[in-house]
């Protein structure tokens, strides 16, 4: 026994030395962060743009708006004309993409080496002078309804995030989903997409993240030739973080096109950087990371109730959701699903972890820590997301630390305080009870 | 001139950015040429391929061992090959499926079974544990038949979930008839055949297809290659066994015609479509490169003809795409979308457009450019990843390739012209012969779809043929809802009972001719019709006991028929009746669809007289009234439709009537004015 635990204690010691992602940071004197990883071992490049701008800034009566305002920044700008951006970039051999979030809108592209001053360009022009006409409006509001048809309403569970969302932050902005509503986007005026504009597309609101094959003095000289001279907006007054304690577990119903009966237990968590946000993950990779996994183990193996069960920390900047939620297998019903998860969860708030789970955890965070810089895109995306969430890119090469600080009663201390049902909100997935067809 | 929304430039710079000119678009500096990691292969005793690729980048190793046994047709047993690859995790005969998942998780690695394969990942430290938990799941698994029960159950509710998702269905349906069902690439795996196999059948499987002399190990990462040679001999040196014979199977049919088969689903928003042809391409074939540009220039991606009509364009979809498959045996070219229902038929119709456009018209040089930059752009950022060698070291194996192959591909990219690219669209995309599969709400899209001039056909989640669906009417509706509902569109009950009489004049206009009509309604059922032609004209009336027509100002004979004809005179009829007209009226199950407006349709008995009347669905107003008439043509549906519908103090009224004359040929007749509870003189009605 005594051997067996030396062995154990071998193996969370001593990783080989990850590699170190080097970098360097500094701010333009407008106020755009420029961070730049340089790696020469493949000719590519990415280039990307980090707006600290989300669904969590629009006006309640614009949901949607930032998404939507991130599809129309394809459209062109004073030097690129309409449906160019897209082509350009591809015909040059990148590729190109965004994402709109609660916190922030993201644009990148992945080029050959030798077109980042190209790139640079692209997105100076996009930062500078975006130009949108009638005819983009009105494309690429279709354009969206077509994603939320496609993402949402034709898609299986495809509403849960936007359920679990509403009911648990009623008076913070992270209540409506990205996709927003159509009816907003409909309303939306020239004055909204030029204010919109002016606010939140500033250097001062932007981070340049760049990594791959550069010289590193080629390219700040570029980044001071295309952004340099931009100049800075107002700062971004970002939105009250507070939200209301939930005082009650909220529990419904949602009739969905689907045949598995499903359970969505989410459970109101602090922001991603918060201390305990890190236990919390560490919880979640004990509750549904691997098939030794208490959960799977419990309920897909043992009593054969779920067909797949998860949790994971949904963490965001201001809060968070804990989402648990399982697919029901065979005969067993979502009730008795939920009350096996409750009494796993419930293991874990009255004892500690074992030792040796507890080292199982760890490690699987460290190779997952340890592997996940696998592309220079990755790396680019973290760096940024890392100084504007946490005020620190270095945490790219550190952050294992803050996982290793966490201890067994930590992770017994949050499973008490915030796995609670007082702070969760339930949503039961049902089939819609007839199907046959009908017209109305 | 296209309003600009957006456009602040003179806003957003400083004065010293005069200096720069940002309309000068930088040039690409001196490229670098990507190169090919290399790699190291060699075989073991037993007949194991190895390839290895070492990557020091990430201290991380995946091993990853996969079988070729060439396809495989399951039949009656479909889902052996899955619930197989799933059951090899389920432990070994060295320990149970607990122990092995925590020696996983332990190390915090990743262990993936499939039906020809096993793979797992993780630390390279750990590539010891790495090598032998493949090699225990691969050549030493229980079978264990409490897990068999586990594994069908979940695979069987897995099954259901896919019915609900458009794309699933779409997949399934278009592979089985592309490939036909009876074929390995065609068939359906259902809830009948996985409840048909055994754990005898499981273990069949795999004692007959994982053997050393088919399979090859594939080692990427941290690692030397002098230790995955010492870790794949130490663990697989061992194995033993030989599979023989490979099956083979005949290529299957080509489409005869175009045909659009649909899937209903009530449930859509969207329908998925698909529009496919079979085709066979082989790795390494001449046309390899020359069909990357052409799919490239026609959809690969966000640049393509089909992204940029039916997204940047129309707007139809969030995003359309079109591939094809390389492979040793038949596979597919597909042109992809997700649209909204309303424009179904236009998505299809763009879609032929433009596969007809890059068969027919030679693209630009400017396309080829930008395509082949594309590719060449997508080959150098592909090699980021050390898996990318590992699969062009499979494929030089599996397909015979040369050493350079990859090597040289960039070189066999640029030499593609314009007319290669015409040429593979001519091979690989077969105008005529298209199988265009839709997953969407059939009784939405149908009538939409028909105009596109294929013949439709309905199938089954499963691939079956089936009948159109039929549509019915709301649960619980009822013919008096429906009359509630028309009264409450025409302003209320309250409103249309108050009304005593209605003046009405119409016209309308014939070859060149005004006809003038005139229309006074009292209640409870006094009617006068007047109609004036040039021709002459005639009067009807009827005075709450007797009809009386005039022709030209002469009394003509009035039988039965007739006279219950003119007591049920068009649409007043209805506004008159009150509460009870519901008492005979019978709602159809099915709506019917008058004038492309969803309606309910209610068969009222007037008399000896049954009369149809449709109910717009969305609006509650009365469309039309349908009868059967005899006719010097034999019996014949007459239709005389309501529309234009305006509110007359507080009354709303159809102002344009459509009156059938004679087959193909309608009278509008439009209201120019209508009185509502004016004076009428009493006497015209006697």
């Amino acid at each position: 026994m005594k051997q067996y635990a030396l062995l154990l204690a071998a193996c969370t010691l001593g990783y080989s030395a990850q590699a170190q992602i080097a970098f360097e940071e500094y701010d333009l004197e407008n106020g755009l962060h420029v961070i730049l990883h340089q790696d020469n071992s493949t000719p590519i490049v990415a280039v990307s743009v980090l707006y600290h701008v989300g669904s969590k800034n629009e006006e309640t009566n614009r949901t949607g708006f930032a998404h939507f305002f991130e599809h129309l920044l394809f459209e062109g700008s004073e030097n690129i004309g309409r449906g160019e951006y897209m082509k350009l970039i591809q015909a040059n051999g990148g590729t190109l993409n965004a994402n709109t979030m609660q916190d922030r809108t993201f644009y990148y592209e992945i080029l050959p080496s030798n077109n980042l001053e190209l790139g640079l360009w692209m997105e100076a022009e996009r930062m500078l002078h975006a130009k949108v006409d009638q005819t983009g409006v009105e494309t690429q509001r279709e354009v969206v309804k077509e994603e939320k048809r496609m993402r949402v309403d034709n898609q299986p569970y495809g509403s849960w995030s936007a359920e679990m969302f509403k009911r648990a932050f009623p008076d913070h902005p992270y209540n409506w989903a990205v996709i927003g509503s159509m009816d907003d986007l409909n309303a939306a005026q020239t004055e909204d997409y030029v204010n919109f504009y002016k606010k939140y597309y500033n250097p001062n609101n932007a981070t340049l993240s760049i990594a791959g094959d550069i010289d590193p003095v080629q390219a700040k000289a570029w980044i001071e030739k295309y952004f340099g001279t931009i100049a800075a907006g107002e700062p971004v007054v970002h939105p009250s973080k507070y939200a209301s304690a939930l005082t009650g577990e909220i529990q419904d119903t949602i009739f969905d096109n689907i045949q598995i009966p499903a359970i969505f237990a989410g459970y109101r968590m602090p922001g991603q950087a918060d201390k305990d946000a890190y236990a919390l993950q560490m919880l979640t990779t004990a509750l549904s990371d691997g098939p030794s996994s208490r959960l799977s183990k419990r309920l897909v193996d043992q009593d054969q109730s779920a067909l797949q069960v998860v949790a994971f920390p949904y963490a965001l900047e201001d809060h968070g959701i804990f989402i648990t939620l399982a697919l029901t297998n065979g005969d067993h019903g979502t009730a008795e699903v939920l009350g096996t998860m409750d009494e796993e969860i419930a293991r874990m708030q009255s004892e500690l972890l074992s030792e040796k789970e507890f080292e199982k955890v760890l490690n699987k965070v460290e190779a997952d820590f340890i592997t996940q810089n696998g592309s220079v895109s990755g790396i680019a995306e973290s760096l940024a997301n890392y100084h504007v969430y946490f005020g620190d890119a270095n945490l790219i090469n550190t952050e294992i630390e803050r996982y290793r600080a966490v201890t067994r009663e930590d992770i017994q201390r949050v499973a008490q305080t915030y796995l609670q049902p007082s702070n969760r909100v339930v949503l039961t997935y049902l089939p819609k009870p007839s199907a046959n067809p009908s017209v109305e | 001139m296209k309003r600009i929304i957006l456009a602040l430039a003179a806003l957003a710079t400083f004065s010293a950015s005069a200096q720069l000119d940002r309309s000068i678009r930088p040039s690409a500096a001196e490229p670098r040429v990507p190169t090919i990691a290399p790699y190291t292969q060699f075989t073991l005793k037993n007949g194991m391929t190895v390839l290895v690729v070492e990557d020091h980048k990430l201290p991380r190793v995946s091993v990853g061992l996969s079988m070729d046994p060439g396809q495989l047709y399951e039949g009656e047993i479909a889902g052996v090959s899955s619930l197989t690859g799933d059951l090899l995790s389920e432990g070994t005969t060295l320990r149970d499926k607990a122990s092995l998942d925590e020696a996983v998780d332990y190390i915090g690695a990743r262990l993936r079974t499939g039906p020809t394969g096993v793979n797992t990942s993780g630390l390279s430290k750990y590539a010891d544990q790495l090598f032998s938990i493949a090699a225990e799941v691969a050549t030493k698994p229980a079978f264990p038949a409490s897990s068999f029960d586990k594994l069908k159950n979940q695979f069987i509710s897995s099954l259901k979930n896919e019915r609900d998702n458009p794309g699933s269905i779409r997949g399934n349906v278009s592979r089985a008839l592309l490939y036909g069902t009876n074929h390995p690439a065609g068939e359906l795996v259902t809830e009948a055949t996985v409840n048909n196999v055994t754990l005898k059948d499981c273990q069949t499987f795999y004692k007959t297809y994982w053997k050393p002399n088919i399979a090859t190990l594939v080692i990427v990462g941290d690692i030397s290659v002098d230790q995955a040679r010492q870790l794949a001999e130490t663990h697989f040196g061992g194995w033993k066994g030989k599979f023989k014979k490979e099956v083979t199977y005949p290529a299957p049919a080509k489409q005869a015609n175009t045909r659009i088969v649909l899937v209903n689903r009530d449930a859509s928003v969207q329908s998925s479509i698909t529009v496919t042809n079979t085709m066979h391409l082989t790795v390494g074939h001449p046309d390899a490169e020359a069909m990357a540009v052409m799919n490239q220039v026609l959809g690969a991606g966000s640049a393509g003809r089909l992204f940029q009509n039916l997204r940047e364009d129309k707007a139809y979809t969030y995003g359309a795409y079109s591939s094809y498959g390389t492979s040793k045996y038949t596979s597919s070219f597909s042109a992809e979308a997700e649209v909204r229902n309303a424009v179904t038929d236009s998505a299809v119709a763009e879609f032929l457009y433009e596969l007809n456009r890059i068969r027919t018209e030679p693209i630009s040089a400017e396309d080829l450019r930008a395509a082949k930059n594309n590719l060449s752009g997508s080959f150098g950022r592909s090699l980021e990843n050390p898996a990318t060698v590992a699969r062009f070291a499979t494929n030089i194996q599996e397909y015979g390739l040369s050493a350079d192959y990859y090597n040289n591909y960039l070189k066999r990219l640029e030499a593609v012209t314009v007319a290669d690219v015409q040429r593979v669209a001519k091979t690989y995309i077969e105008e005529g012969q298209y199988l265009i599969v839709i997953v969407g709400k059939a009784l939405d899209i149908a009538p939409g779809l028909q105009r596109l001039g294929f013949p439709i056909e309905y199938y089954t989640l499963d691939a079956e043929p089936t009948t159109a669906p039929v549509a019915k009417v709301p649960a619980g509706l009822t013919a008096q809802k429906v009359i509630d509902a028309a009264f409450a569109a025409m302003g209320g009950r309250e409103a249309i009972e108050g009304v005593e009489t209605i003046d009405i004049t119409q016209e309308a206009s014939l070859m060149g001719m005004t006809l003038n009509f005139h229309s006074v309604y009292a209640a409870p059922n006094y009617i006068f019709s007047e109609q004036k032609t040039p021709m002459g004209g005639s009067v009807k009336k009827y005075n709450g006991q007797k009809v009386v027509v005039q022709a030209n100002g002469q009394d003509v004979p009035v039988d039965e028929a007739t006279a219950q004809d003119v007591i049920n005179d068009s649409w007043c009829t209805e506004l008159l009746l009150s509460g009870g007209e519901g008492g005979n009226a019978v709602l159809s199950e099915a709506p019917a669809t008058v004038n492309d407006a969803v309606c309910y349709e209610l068969v009222v008995t007037l008399g000896s007289n049954e009369v149809k009347r449709y109910y717009d669905a969305k609006t509650g107003l009365c469309v039309r009234q349908s009868q059967v008439a005899e006719t010097p043509q034999g019996e014949q549906v007459i239709n005389v439709d309501f529309g234009d519908y305006q509110t007359v103090d507080g009354v709303k009224l159809p102002f344009v009537t459509t009156v059938p004359l004679q087959p193909g040929m309608n009278l509008e007749v439009k209201t120019t004015k209508v009185v509502v509870n004016g004076e009428v003189d009493m006497n015209i009605f006697n």
